[in-house]
């Protein structure tokens, strides 16, 4: 194989893409896409900060009001009589809830009609195993609404309820805290922590949906590729120059190159946004995933198998775009293709929940499904040290399999026209060219 | 290993399913020839020349290049003009032509200069930086030409070249060509348009359905055939085709000898075939009597090429000279079909 010649194709192939005005105008609607989602959460803040649902109890018999907590996020814990009848509690930046400074019915229904209160809740009964809550609105109370009041005030009920009862709230706190959930590793051996497990588990996600959305866009582009080669008839220049396979190998690394060029734009665009989303503190996610503390080790198999992995699907492709002459008939004749790829992401969604299934290991040796299910056992499991070895082996081999078999028929499909040849055809061309 | 040999077919077969598409053909192109590769539509041109490309593998037969087997030849030996042109229509002429170039081992400043060099000669010095689909047809085809001999490859494989030119551009493809040639390359190109090869080849192949029926110097084919015509022009001054001439013509052409045949009629005069030991003395001995007007020229003449091949495509296939005729792939060759 003459290097030149794949790196002329390549540099020819990733220019004239990056250089297209569809490219381009993808690219910077992608960008406009993402960071349009970085900045989401603190676009939702500001818009709820404009239309903040305030809601106001009243507790005629002081039933539940010393058991209301003081803010949220604390598990609602009994502070008897400790809070000021004006402590409003912000459940969410969009929805306040407060204590009524006043019981007068009249008084809230003008409130609510002038709009200065969403809606009144009245406790209703003589005794908090009894009590009902009332809300009194112009409309009914949204799903959000509704959900926080239950889960509010049911609380300070229950808590209310065990008081009457004669249970104190330390009694309580000892009957409703959870049992203590540990994980500790086998004698002399060791677990990864529970942070380390949640990155890989995230970083296994990140590969899942990049592999699939480049299987997509990409792998469709090589097919296509290879069919405005014959569609133009700038095929059999080609071919007299120079070796199909190198042709292919440029091919799919160019367009390979070009799909990074426009991950790279949007990754930046993301990371970016998140950055200045966590700077001003309208996300946590930057906290959540601190991706400098994964092991370089599992970088250097995140790349590896998306690397193989999209050589492995671009080179089938690849071959079966050769199959066909004319663009419309693209997506049919890689039907086939998309099916499996589906089905490989499908059942790695479920491998990410069970990486020590037997089902898994097996099937991490099946090229096809390797670059994910392996990739999801190094991460999340302790494979033995020469399973990744052996299906990064199979990997290989079944890309050099598929990429010969695929220079095969492109040699051949090249000169096929018109009507898709049957696969008894195409078994006959690759004997006989 | 000797240096002239030039191209070699031996035998080859090329067969897709049941068709047969090239059937055992055997020439031989000498090195720095300028060799025509006849034949109608679907008669197997292109499949050799895709054989010779190595695009095709043949079923049967050597293929070898200066002795060597052209599987094993460098890629950049050979330039090729496809039948079915094609390039990308989207990149910029001068990139393309680079890009090409590239491919056939050319390093890109070389293949620049070169470029510029050959748009300038064919008259689009201008088309460096615009799409090539962006120039007309005629002007896409000087490019599929120059994409073709841009790496000054030692054998041009060019199928009908001259479809779609116009006559400016047919000049000056033949001229390229001929340049070509004197400085030493090999070219093949396959026409059906025999007029043509007959001005530019000086080696010829007549193929049909797959099948060599004439191969050699084109000269010799000439030769081989054993016929004889004779040419003849009177000096009349309005053509004659006018009714008084015509009488006139009529009365020569019965003064012949039995064994002359007219094969077609001029402005100015006839051409005749000599058949079975007629001489040419016989001829003008009956024009310098019974001609319609003095003799303004007398010549014997070889076939011409047109001659040569409907004699024997005939030969081989007699009902498929009518199928050529009417479906127009040989203009004006009711020959046959008289004599």
């Amino acid at each position: 194989m003459n290097v030149r010649h794949v790196r002329l194709i390549l540099v020819r192939e990733y220019v004239q893409r990056v250089r297209n005005p569809a490219f381009v105008i993808g690219t910077i609607l992608g960008v406009l896409g993402i960071a349009a989602l970085a900045f989401l959460p603190a676009i939702i803040s500001f818009l709820e900060g404009q239309n903040i649902s305030k809601v106001v109890v009243v507790d005629p018999h002081n039933l539940i009001f010393p058991y209301l907590p003081k803010d949220i996020g604390v598990l609602p814990t009994p502070q008897p009589g400790s809070l000021p009848s004006q402590s409003g509690l912000s459940l969410s930046s969009g929805l306040v809830i407060t204590k009524s400074d006043t019981a007068d019915e009249k008084v809230l229904g003008q409130r609510v009609n002038s709009g200065a209160l969403t809606g009144y809740v009245v406790v209703e009964g003589t005794r908090a195993s009894n009590a009902v809550f009332a809300y009194h609105g112009k409309e009914r109370p949204g799903a959000t609404l509704s959900a926080r009041l239950v889960a509010l005030l049911g609380a300070a009920a229950t808590q209310a309820r065990l008081r009457e009862s004669g249970i104190t709230p330390q009694q309580a706190q000892t009957i409703f805290s959870s049992p203590q959930f540990k994980v500790d590793p086998v004698q002399g051996g060791t677990l990864k922590d529970e942070k380390s497990y949640i990155q890989s588990q995230f970083l296994v996600y990140v590969l899942l949906i990049l592999l699939y959305i480049t299987m997509l866009m990409y792998g469709i582009q090589v097919a296509m590729g290879v069919v405005e080669e014959k569609s133009s008839r700038v095929m059999e220049l080609l071919i007299t120059a120079i070796r199909p396979v190198e042709l292919m190998i440029g091919k799919i690394i160019g367009i390979g190159l070009a799909g990074l060029t426009q991950y790279m734009a949007w990754v930046t665009v993301g990371v970016a946004g998140l950055a200045v989303g966590s700077a001003i503190g309208s996300t946590s996610f930057g906290a959540i995933l601190d991706l400098g503390s994964v092991p370089v080790l599992m970088w250097f198999y995140f790349l590896l198998f998306f690397v193989l992995g999209y050589l492995l699907f671009a080179s089938m492709y690849a071959a079966l775009g050769s199959l066909v002459s004319k663009s419309e008939e693209v997506n049919g004749i890689t039907t086939p293709i998309t099916v499996v790829m589906v089905g490989v992401y499908l059942f790695s969604i479920w491998a990410l929940g069970s990486p020590d299934a037997v089902a898994v290991k097996w099937l991490s040796f099946v090229p096809f499904l390797t670059p994910m299910l392996m990739f999801i056992r190094v991460s999340l499991s302790s494979p033995a040290w020469w399973e990744p070895l052996v299906a990064i082996a199979l990997l290989i081999g079944a890309i050099a399999l598929f990429a010969w078999i695929a220079a095969k028929i492109y040699r051949v499909g090249v000169l096929l026209y018109g009507k898709r040849p049957s696969f008894r055809e195409i078994g006959r061309l690759l004997r006989t060219a | 290993m000797q240096t002239n040999t030039g191209l070699e077919l031996r035998g080859v077969r090329k067969a897709f399913r049941s068709l047969v598409a090239v059937d055992d053909v055997t020439f031989t192109v000498p090195s720095g020839s300028m060799f025509g590769l006849l034949g109608a539509n679907g008669a197997g041109k292109t499949t050799t020349l895709r054989m010779v490309l190595t695009i095709l593998t043949p079923d049967a037969g050597t293929i070898t290049w200066q002795g060597t087997d052209v599987e094993k030849v460098p890629r950049y030996t050979f330039g090729y003009l496809p039948e079915e042109r094609g390039l990308y229509p989207k990149m910029k002429t001068g990139e393309e032509l680079v890009f090409l170039a590239g491919l056939n081992d050319v390093p890109s400043d070389e293949a620049t200069r070169r470029a510029r060099e050959w748009l300038q000669k064919v008259g689009l010095p201008d088309a460096w930086n615009r799409r090539v689909e962006e120039l007309s047809k005629g002007n896409q085809q000087k490019v599929q030409v120059l994409a073709a001999i841009l790496h000054d490859p030692q054998l041009m494989l060019l199928d009908e070249p001259f479809s779609g030119l116009d006559p400016i551009n047919t000049e000056v493809l033949q001229e390229t060509l001929l340049e070509r040639r004197s400085e030493g390359r090999t070219i093949i190109f396959s026409s059906h348009r025999l007029e043509q090869v007959e001005e530019l080849c000086d080696h010829v192949a007549i193929i049909h359905k797959g099948r060599l029926l004439r191969a050699g110097p084109l000269s010799e084919v000439k030769r081989s055939t054993g016929r004889q015509f004779v040419e003849l022009a009177f000096n009349i001054a309005d053509g004659l085709s006018t009714n008084g001439h015509a009488q006139e013509l009529q009365r020569f052409l019965t003064s012949l000898p039995p064994h002359v045949v007219k094969v077609e009629q001029r402005s100015e005069g006839v051409r005749l075939e000599l058949l079975d030991g007629a001489t040419s003395d016989q001829v003008l001995q009956a024009a310098m009597q019974n001609g319609p007007g003095s003799i303004k020229r007398f010549e014997l003449v070889e076939p011409t090429l047109q001659e040569i091949f409907i004699a024997a495509v005939a030969a081989a296939d007699p009902a498929a000279v009518e199928q050529l005729v009417k479906e127009g792939t040989l203009p004006g060759s009711k020959v046959l079909t008289e004599g």
